[in-house]
């Protein structure tokens, strides 16, 4: 298992994914929320952006040439409101759609145990 | 109408650093809200994103845009509606400019559809009148 600071360009304090490995070209993550208390509701926020850190992972890791990595573009981010307690349950699936230009499309499925609750898309800028 | 951050605080239970609207400067019950939130370099996200280079994420875009959004069907004389929506998904959205410390971000939610208690905004977001980001919010209202 890697750990996903050390590929991520963000900071610490907005790194939200823990550890990762890349199987036949998927990426098997799950996220951390620090800072935030066991029974407090993950914010939308954070949630939308450990499901985008994957993305960001997915193309550090498969194309170790880029330099940035933007993100322009989510959609179908189910938010089921879960608290940090019950996130530990959540993991996600990556993989690359597409590529058109600079533009690179990754697939997210959320997990939580064995339970597939949505599957969101993300699309990042690269450079 | 506007809408103070005394009466946002009494609905929203988001508080710092999560509160990401600071005021809603226009609002017409069950059609539109518009809010501001000014984007300031003394707020935790911007130590991580990114280290040396501040930029407003796009997640909190979206988060700031799902809690002006939740006022649309609010109304303080209606227990039931008192309390604003609830998000339950983001659609497709999408970021055009970068947001900045120092931008004021101003957030406008128009609704487009409600099947039942589930209402869907339009989101546009502008600093200096320019398109930031667009995109949909999904909530469940009177919960």
């Amino acid at each position: 298992m890697l750990l996903a600071a050390d590929y991520l360009a963000q900071g610490e304090s907005m790194v939200l994914l823990d550890e990762f490995e890349i199987v036949d070209n998927c990426l098997y993550s799950s996220p951390k929320y620090d800072g935030i208390s066991e029974y407090s509701i993950i914010p939308i926020s954070l949630w939308t952006e450990s499901v985008c850190q994957n993305g960001e992972v997915l193309l550090r890791m498969c194309k170790p040439e880029i330099k940035e990595a933007l993100l322009t573009n989510v959609s179908e981010i189910t938010y089921p409101g879960l608290s940090k307690k019950q996130a530990r349950e959540v993991s996600f699936i990556a993989k690359e759609l597409m590529q058109t230009g600079h533009y690179v499309k990754t697939e997210i499925k959320v997990m939580l145990g064995n339970k597939e609750i949505g599957t969101s898309c993300c699309t990042h800028y690269i450079s | 109408m506007q809408i103070t951050i005394d009466e946002i605080m009494s609905v929203l239970e988001h508080r710092y650093p999560f509160l990401m609207i600071d005021k809603i400067t226009d609002f017409e019950y069950g059609k539109f809200v518009e809010a501001v939130k000014n984007v300031s370099v003394n707020e935790p996200w911007s130590q991580g994103h990114f280290p040396g280079k501040p930029i407003y994420p796009g997640a909190m875009i979206i988060e700031s845009a799902a809690q002006a959004g939740g006022f649309i069907f609010y109304n303080k004389d209606d227990e039931e509606k008192k309390r604003g929506g609830m998000l339950v998904k983001v659609g497709n959205f999408k970021f055009v400019k970068v947001v900045r410390p120092g931008d004021q971000l101003v957030i406008r939610t128009e609704l487009v559809d409600q099947i039942g208690n589930y209402v869907t905004v339009r989101v546009k977001a502008t600093v200096d009148g320019k398109k930031v980001a667009e995109g949909e919010e999904t909530y469940v209202v009177g919960c």
